[in-house]
């Protein structure tokens, strides 16, 4: 294997395993709380969608992101105020918001752009450019802050009193309200974070990766990510490490269909990183222990 | 401070409190006895501002108060321990400590130096000796006691309210909580006692209220009280002494051979265990919380696979009669309905071919037990959950009675139950041995052990120490060896 072909593949990995890091750094803070928001794939398209479009007015990726973050955040609201205040069913909420995801954005892109499956090419957040022997290696600044999110997670959740709150209304939330500890606002706060961040991964898509929507982009990562968590074992940075080999997979597959993508099918080699989730999954999933009150709706007497 | 005209109706429409007044004065220890559903508790989760009352007022030296959370309560130093632990599994004993009030530094970190410090010097004000740094879900249950109350004087509480804190305590375990109460009273701490035990109010505090049917029935200095007096004011009738008939016991029903059972943690939990229960025959097994009862249950009833050794029942039951220590967990599912509970497991007997459950048939089945057991259902399709405790539990005996097996398994069947719920299932274990069943009674009450059994074995860590005749045994005797110390 030449050194070409790792710089790319480390290149691609680090840029295909973000968006599953950031959607599931976000989910982990919503779960540790009580809160699973399996609509983070929904959220994802739209953030990708709207920060497509906000770019598309303004011509300006990093507003693209802004707007892309702040539709994640109305939707994490919206799911965390259904499941916190009104003891919504959060699997159903969650599937909700991804239908509508999908519903919205595949609507929305052939209104604006008359055409459907993909818009037209926006400008896109510009990439560190690292020469190494004449091979491109480009990282993301978005790459950068998610590995620097992971890092603060991690000792937020795991020296400060926001995550050992955070960490008892997941775990207890009677003891936690006893405790004085408003649970339902932390849970929704919790909420709004990952909603914020599977807003931003879906931006990331949209004005980082690709430069445009297509219908679908977000490709099931949503679901990989809430893999991810569980596989992580809800600390920051074994899932954050998991996200990036679940991207690493995905490069494999993308660089295996370059080269063989004439003798094989390149559908046979797409299937790669998601029988791989299945695979980790499986082995992981009884070690790992959820918060014990995960998806139960708190209510008070 | 006071309590003036407290009324409290819950949202289903139980009243709990019809008007209730108390005083309370510094740094006295009040006992506050009655029995299950007396409200007891619905006054004190009302002081400590976890509830509302729907009429009356607190008053703290005078001036009336209002509380809107637990918060506020403690804001006025005043904490409540509740009846079930508050704590975290999952967190340390520092950790469950602080949550909430965590002492901050730079904002954002929690100070935990400052808080040891403060632990440290609430354990020797109590006596109570823990590692801060252990997780509470390894902790045995006499010192997550311990937790729970530390963590509420570190809220620098000044009324301290503790609601049955005695249910899960071994008799050891008693006294030295006791001497804490006395030492925190010393230090000028009031103590609120929640408790249905007599003879507890009588040894720890001095002044009793006994609360009955959400009314004060009376107040008592505890030098001035005895336990008959007590025991009318909570029920109010002479409560019947249980009748422990000469019965001859038959044949072997249940034979337990050298039995090895492995517990959650992989280690022997049974360790070679032998006994034999009788037809005509309660048997009791007593022990310390965590001596190997629940697995050695477990693995009799088939819950748990077993290593070595032999079970065998000598009976042609199909079904097992089983009363689990747990009625919310293994006995019943509470948000199903009553009628729905009372044939969980015995659905088959009204099962038609085509496999459909004739509903017409359990109701009147559940119609049955609920008279023959008179348990108090608000309606027979209400979610199970709105049954009280008592109620709960006498569904579970009863539909576990109705299988009509010749071997029953009861493990504290009266956990949590009052006086008279408590004694109607004593009676109830005492008529099947009438009617020639042979009963495995588990229990860690020792009045229990001595009131209903002809036989009792003494299970510590694992090993039936001692098995007697319960007319043979004392109190203390039987406090002794569940300690471990066998009488030679």
């Amino acid at each position: 294997m030449n050194i070409g072909l790792i710089i790319s593949l480390l290149s691609s990995t680090l840029r295909l395993g973000t968006p599953i890091a950031l959607a599931a750094l976000g989910e982990l803070v919503t779960e540790k709380s009580g809160v699973v928001n399996i609509g983070i794939e929904g959220i994802m398209i739209i953030g990708a969608f709207f920060s497509v479009v906000a770019t598309y007015i303004t011509n300006n990726p990093v507003v693209g992101v802004l707007v892309g973050i702040i539709v994640g955040i109305l939707f994490g609201a919206l799911h965390g105020l259904l499941s916190v205040y009104l003891y919504a069913g959060q699997i159903i909420t969650g599937i909700g918001v991804t239908i509508l995801g999908y519903g919205l954005t595949n609507v929305g892109n052939a209104i604006i752009w008359g055409q459907p499956g993909f818009s037209v090419g926006v400008s896109t957040i510009p990439s560190i450019i690292i020469r190494v022997d004449g091979n491109v290696f480009s990282l993301s600044p978005i790459t950068t802050l998610t590995l620097f999110l992971a890092i603060l997670l991690h000792f937020i959740l795991k020296y400060t009193w926001i995550g050992l709150r955070l960490k008892s209304a997941g775990e207890d939330p009677e003891a936690a309200d006893v405790a004085g500890i408003n649970v339902f606002r932390l849970r929704t706060l919790a909420s709004i974070f990952g909603g914020a961040l599977a807003g931003f991964s879906g931006a990331y898509l949209g004005v980082d990766w690709s430069g445009r929507f297509i219908s679908y982009m977000s490709a099931g990562r949503g679901y990989i990510a809430l893999a991810s968590v569980i596989i992580g074992g809800w600390t920051p940075l074994a899932t954050t490490l998991i996200s990036y080999v679940f991207g690493f997979f995905d490069a494999l597959q993308l660089i295996l269909a370059q080269i063989y993508g004439r003798q094989i099918a390149p559908q046979m080699f797409q299937i790669i990183p998601y029988i791989v989730t299945s695979i980790i999954f499986v082995f992981f999933f009884r070690k790992s222990k959820p918060p014990a009150s995960i998806a139960k709706p708190y209510k008070r007497e | 401070m006071e309590m003036v005209n407290i009324h409290k109706v819950y949202p289903d429409g139980t009243i709990a409190l019809r008007g209730v007044d108390l005083e309370i004065y510094e740094g006295e220890i009040l006992g506050l006895l009655g029995e299950n559903g007396a409200g007891k508790t619905t006054l004190m989760k009302i002081l400590s501002g976890l509830l509302k009352p729907t009429k009356g007022v607190i008053k703290i030296h005078g001036d009336i108060v209002e509380f809107k959370s637990p918060k506020d309560a403690l804001r006025y130093g005043i904490g409540m321990v509740h009846q079930h632990f508050t704590l975290i599994p999952n967190l340390t004993v520092l950790e469950n400590i602080v949550l909430g009030y965590e002492p901050k530094v730079k904002g954002l970190f929690i100070d935990m130096s400052k808080a040891v410090e403060k632990l440290k010097k609430l354990m020797e004000l109590t006596g109570f000796k823990l590692d801060p740094y252990v997780q509470v879900s390894s902790l045995p249950v006499g010192f997550k006691q311990m937790v729970e109350i530390l963590k509420t004087l570190y809220k620098d509480v000044k009324l301290l309210i503790l609601d049955e804190p005695t249910s899960s305590l071994t008799p050891i375990e008693v006294k030295q909580f006791f001497n804490a109460l006395r030492k925190l009273k010393e230090h000028g701490v009031t103590v609120v006692f929640i408790t249905h035990k007599i003879k507890e109010v009588l040894e720890i505090t001095d002044r009793i209220v006994v609360l009955r049917k959400g009314r004060v029935e009376g107040v008592v200095k505890t030098i001035e009280a005895n336990p008959p007096l007590l025991a009318k004011m909570m029920i109010k009738l002479e409560s019947k002494p249980l009748l422990k008939t000469k019965h001859a016991p038959g044949s072997d029903i249940l034979i337990v051979e050298d039995l090895w059972v492995r517990g959650d943690d992989n280690r022997y939990a049974v360790k070679g265990v032998s006994f034999k229960v009788r037809e005509g025959e309660i048997y009791g097994i007593i022990g310390v919380e965590g001596s190997g009862q629940k697995e050695l249950v477990e693995a009799i009833v088939g819950l748990r696979p077993y290593e070595r050794g032999r079970i065998i029942i000598d009976s042609k039951d199909k079904l097992l009669a089983y009363i689990p220590p747990d009625r919310t967990i293994e006995g019943l599912v509470l948000e199903m309905r009553v009628y729905e509970n009372s044939e969980l497991g015995i659905h088959r007997f009204f099962t038609s071919k085509a496999s459909i459950i004739d509903m017409k048939r359990v109701i009147e089945h559940c119609k049955k037990l609920i008279e023959e057991y008179s348990i108090i259902v608000p309606d027979i399709k209400a979610q199970t959950r709105f049954l009280s405790g008592g109620n709960q539990q006498k569904l579970v005996v009863a539909r576990e009675l109705s299988k009509g097996s010749k071997l029953i398994i009861a493990v504290n069947p009266t956990r949590g139950l009052d006086i008279e719920a408590t004694n109607s299932v004593r009676r109830l274990l005492l008529e099947l041995r009438e009617n020639n069943k042979a009963v495995l009674l588990v229990t860690s009450d020792i009045d229990e052990a001595l009131e209903v059994c002809d036989r009792v074995g003494v299970i510590f860590e694992g090993k039936l120490i001692g098995e007697e005749l319960a007319e043979a045994l004392t109190e203390e005797k039987l406090g002794l060896l569940m300690g471990g110390v066998t009488i030679s």
